[in-house]
């Protein structure tokens, strides 16, 4: 497990430890004790009460919850945490692919991206990628956990090609196709996708449609 | 009075659990859930309506408007314009295209369209209404099939205009008028094709089609390009490769162009000698004991030159001239590549050959299109996934539109012949006219046609969706000649041909009119009409229906709009081999097209013909060559001639013309799309260094390309892309009209012209 | 001040879950019932706040 998912768990632990305590013996059991010595400052017992309050309502709660975000966006980046929603399948299960030809597993197979293979595409969902990535992200944390959502799934807005272009932009191979540069505004724009010359990036809505025929194989849980 | 604010803040009464729940306690809970609630809902609230929806985009399918590889696109329309065209994912191309069909936003929206009649007065092009307009040009058209006959007047026409079109004007012409003076562009480009197939199976089109890309192990290109003119097939070859290691790619060409740079073997054959490869190819077969004896014996015949019926020790003798070590030297590729490239193509699980013009524009295109057939026959290459002869075609439309329709000046429709008089008898009673009506004798072929035009034997011509002011060869004979007729053109924007144009009709573009296009593997796709043509233009259709009824031919051609003909057309066809009255506009519609055949409504379309699965093919049988009654294709022992432009001392080298990838023929669209024509060189032609060096010439310079049929000034760039001794240029510059400089020789069988083998001198002329 | 310690323990609790599991469900939760809920408690919690330090006139 990652740093911040010990931070919210040793964190989230004492909350709940002193939480419970405060819930259970009530608030009397400390406001009884006598007053804790401090180096120069003498804390009463409701004092004491009001600072473990503090702390089990206020500070490390927030704490809690802060490194429980920053490990939901950062383990956003792997490709289990997208793996975890079954919609997802047929993204991961053609990824690891070795017959498939989508740019998605061609990447895969030519190891060009050793781990956290989705995000390197998709790369708004880390804590220093765009607020819109993000935002969209827990849009569809919503959709996916409330089931308002229709198979195949659709990508709302569009692929940045600065994704494409941040490692291809400037190599041999690319400068040396002329349709690049005859497209290039229009790839810097975003106002035409790189897949359309070079093919879809992931299955097909229609393969991932619920009775047709690669359905059932997509559909298998990767992990 | 700490203890006292904290027991009282703390309603709950004591500390031990007592919960003395009071309704302030209640009203404390379901506040802080309705706040999270709320809070919660608000999050999601704002995260559906914060990402900016894009305004309303309407996505519709259709095909890409250029090659013959037939892309399925989605186009994308917002507020009547188009704002995307992406690749279909679920047509064939799996959602790729190339850089121009990524362009094609642009198409329907580029200034300069032509938008109203124009009629030359005093040498110059003036608007006119429509109405006078077809009423000049039907005047001068009844007045010349009243002084001269039918013949005097002509259709050229396009394997670009729409299925519908197509027929309409063959119809119109052969049925009406009575001329069979219909030619277009696509004898330009397949005529040689279409020959070939029906030399060897007895019916045009190709057996296979795209999917047994996804089976072949080694695909043979010979004069193809597809990496540049077919992409998105050759990337379908490239993702076969990437799947199977074994596959391999063989290039024939004397280019070394993009696709032999990503091919596993360059063969470079010295310009015009490339049948000398095919033939010894099956030379090294046959001694290797490569033929596949039984599939010969039960499904192949042979036959000699002269036609009369022959057999294996006739091929075994006629092969005796192409000894790999006998014929290197002349063809210019080492016998050990010969034998290599042999072995590969005979004896690997699934051979697929592709090829398009580098056989087809030859003045033997149809021997190289007979051989290349024959190697699949010999060797067993056939008939099964991943086996297959598969002609490329060129343009959009060129199969479905005039090969198929019969829209040349030698043919009827679906693979009938006006020399055989049983076919005339049977077309003239499919569409109700006189016995007779149709003419007996052949009509004139393209260069034919100019050739009658330029003796005045041809007085008008109808030029529809064509640009032949720029794509003919030996073209400065023909502009002249273009010059003299009355010359009625339609397009959607000026080309060289309007230049030379008395009358001028503006046309409806891509997605401005619905038609039908049929690619390279016999595949039928629907464009939709998704946009109002601009101005006063019209759809070809409407302007021969319109031509028809003024010429008095509106009994005959009764069907006004697209779907009408359409139906015509397929019910017409389940009078032949070629049976796709199942194909009805619905399910054209709903369809990423359809193979024919199809003979019915329920019947899916045929992927593979020939074999068990084609409707034609009798139940039991896995294989039939069903166009020729003995059931057998035929093998043709066409012996090698050079034939070629010569080349001597005064025209040393050879000039090759093609295509290349981000423009469309004679550039009169994609030249006009800024990014294009910003992004692609003007005119110019290509040499290899070893020429170049000999010659004293420097990469971009000025120089002066000479043949026999006219002369060109312009840069050239010096690269190892050529063999050397050739040169290439490419013709989609308007103002730099290479065709001057290509010979007209025509294949005597298919009258193709050979645009591929001009013998040339070149010299500097910078200062 | 129960109802906030509730609050916030359940809040705590899906985060840990969350942390734990990987859930697709407990990660929605997280950002949608625990950041909310743990929201409202400290609202809850700094009201009260407010208000002592008002009645000691501090603020």
């Amino acid at each position: 497990m990652s740093l911040f998912a010990w931070v919210t768990l040793g964190v989230g632990g004492l909350t709940l430890v002193l939480g419970l305590l405060l819930l259970i013996r009530g608030p009397s059991w400390l406001k009884r004790t006598r007053p804790i010595q401090l180096g120069v400052v003498a804390l009463s017992g409701v004092a004491t009460y009001k600072l473990v309050a503090f702390f089990a309502i206020a500070a490390l709660p927030v704490a809690t919850l802060g490194a429980a975000h920053v490990e939901l966006l950062e383990g956003a980046k792997s490709v289990e945490a997208c793996a975890g929603c079954h919609v997802m399948w047929p993204m991961v299960n053609d990824l690891h692919d070795p017959a498939s030809d989508s740019l998605a597993a061609r990447h895969f197979k030519n190891r060009y991206i050793q781990g956290e293979e989705c995000y390197h595409c998709h790369s708004g969902y880390g804590f220093n990628g765009a607020l819109s990535a993000k935002l969209e992200g827990y849009r569809h944390l919503v959709r996916y956990t409330t089931g308002i959502y229709q198979e195949p799934i659709r990508m709302r807005g569009k692929f940045d090609t600065a994704s494409c272009l941040n490692c291809h932009e400037g190599t041999r191979p690319f400068e040396a196709i002329n349709s690049h540069h005859v497209a290039s505004e229009r790839l810097a724009e975003g106002t035409m996708s790189c897949t359309n010359c070079h093919g879809p990036a992931h299955p097909t809505r229609s393969e991932r449609t619920p009775g047709d025929a690669h359905y059932q194989g997509l559909m298998r849980d990767p992990l | 009075m700490d203890e006292e604010q904290g027991e009282a803040g703390d309603s709950s009464g004591g500390a031990e659990g007592t919960t003395s729940f009071s309704r302030r306690d209640a009203l404390r809970i379901a506040s802080a859930l309705g706040l999270v609630s709320l809070g919660g809902g608000a999050a999601w609230a704002l995260l559906e309506g914060e990402l900016a929806h894009q305004p309303a985009v309407s996505w519709h399918k259709s095909v890409c408007r250029y090659c013959g590889t037939g892309c399925g696109v989605q186009v994308g329309i917002r507020d009547k314009q188009v704002v995307e065209v992406r690749g279909d994912e679920d047509a064939h191309n799996r959602g790729k295209l190339c850089i121009k069909g990524s362009l094609l936003p642009v198409l329907n929206t580029l200034p300069g369209r032509l938008t109203t009649p124009l009629i030359r007065k005093d040498g110059k092009l003036e608007p006119a209404s429509w109405e006078e307009a077809m009423s000049l040009v039907a005047s001068r058209f009844s007045a010349a099939i009243r002084e001269d006959g039918p013949n005097a007047v002509a259709f050229y026409g396009s394997g670009q205009l729409y299925t519908e079109e197509s027929y309409t004007a063959n119809k119109l012409f052969k049925a009406g008028i009575g001329t069979n003076n219909v030619d277009g562009n696509p004898r330009l480009c397949m005529a040689s094709a279409a020959v070939g197939y029906t030399r060897v199976f007895g019916k045009d089109e190709p057996p296979g089609a795209y999917e047994d890309i996804d089976h072949a192990k080694v695909f043979f290109l010979a004069g193809a390009n597809p990496a540049e003119c077919h992409q998105p097939l050759f990337e379908r070859m490239l993702a076969r490769r990437r799947a199977d290691p074994e596959v391999r790619i063989v290039c024939v060409d004397p280019r070394r162009t993009m696709t032999a740079e990503y091919s596993d073997f360059h063969l470079a054959p010295r310009p015009g000698a490339d049948l000398l490869l095919l033939w010894s190819m099956a030379k090294v077969m046959l001694d290797e004991g490569l033929f596949d004896d039984k599939f010969i014996a039960e499904h192949v015949a042979f036959r000699t030159n002269e036609g009369k019926a022959a057999g294996l020790e006739e091929l075994a003798a006629f092969l005796e001239d192409f000894v790999p070590e006998d014929v290197e030297v002349q063809l210019g590729i080492s016998s050990a590549q010969i034998r290599e490239v042999a072995h590969l193509f005979a004896a690997s699980d699934a051979t697929m050959s592709l090829w398009t013009m580098g056989f087809n524009q030859r003045v033997d295109g149809v021997a190289l299109n007979t051989t290349i057939n024959a190697l699949h026959l010999l060797s067993g290459q056939i008939g099964r996934p991943g086996a297959t002869p598969m002609s490329l075609t060129g343009q959009a439309n060129a199969c479905g539109g005039v090969r198929d329709t019969g829209s040349l000046s030698h043919i009827l429709p679906h693979g009938r012949m006006i020399a055989k008089a049983e076919d005339r008898a049977e077309m003239e009673k499919l569409w109700g006219v006189p016995e007779g009506r149709i003419q007996a004798q052949p009509g004139l072929h393209a260069v034919a046609l100019f050739q009658a035009i330029e003796e005045g034997k041809v007085r008008c011509l109808l030029n529809m969706c064509t640009n032949p002011g720029q794509s003919l060869p030996n073209l400065a004979r023909y502009r002249d000649a273009m010059d003299k007729v009355f010359l009625v053109v339609t397009d959607v924007f000026e080309t060289a041909s309007t230049e030379l144009a008395d009358v001028v009709l503006p046309s409806a573009l891509w997605l401005e009119k619905e038609g039908v296009y049929g690619q390279s593997e016999r595949r039928y796709q629907l464009l939709e009409k998704l946009l109002d043509a601009p101005g006063q233009a019209r759809s070809d259709l409407e302007i021969l229906v319109d031509l028809a009824a003024r010429l008095g031919h509106e009994q005959l051609i009764t069907a006004k709009t697209p779907s009408a003909v359409w139906d015509e057309y397929r019910l017409l066809s389940a009078h032949s081999k070629y049976d796709f009255s199942g194909m009805t506009r619905e399910r054209l519609r709903a369809a990423h097209g359809l193979q024919w055949p199809c003979p019915s409504e329920t019947h899916p379309g045929t992927v593979r013909r020939y074999i068990a699965g084609d409707p034609f093919v009798p139940k039991g049988q896995e294989v039939r060559f069903y166009g020729h009654p003995d059931g057998r294709a035929y093998v043709h022992l066409v012996p090698y001639e050079d034939r070629s432009d010569p080349v001597d001392a005064d025209f040393p080298l050879v000039l090759t013309t093609g295509r290349i990838v981000e423009q469309w023929h004679t550039g009169t669209m994609t030249d006009r799309i800024p990014e294009i024509r910003q992004g692609t060189p003007r005119g110019h032609v290509e040499m290899h260094f070893a020429d170049a060096d000999v010659l004293g010439i420097r990469d971009g310079e000025q120089v002066r390309v000479q043949s026999r049929y006219g002369a060109i000034e312009g840069p050239v760039r010096v690269t190892r892309g050529p063999r050397p001794g050739t040169l290439f240029a490419s013709f989609y510059d308007a103002k730099w009209l290479i065709n001057q400089v290509v010979c007209d020789r025509v294949d005597p069988l298919s009258k193709q012209p050979d645009f591929k083998t001009t013998a040339v001198s070149v010299r500097s002329v910078s200062a | 001040m129960k109802l906030e310690i509730v609050l916030t323990l359940v809040a705590v609790l899906i985060a840990i879950g969350f942390v734990l599991s990987r859930n697709a469900y407990l990660m929605g939760a997280t950002v949608f019932v625990a950041t909310p809920l743990l929201v409202v408690a400290v609202v809850y919690y700094l009201a009260r706040v407010i208000r002592e330090l008002r009645d000691h006139d501090v603020l």
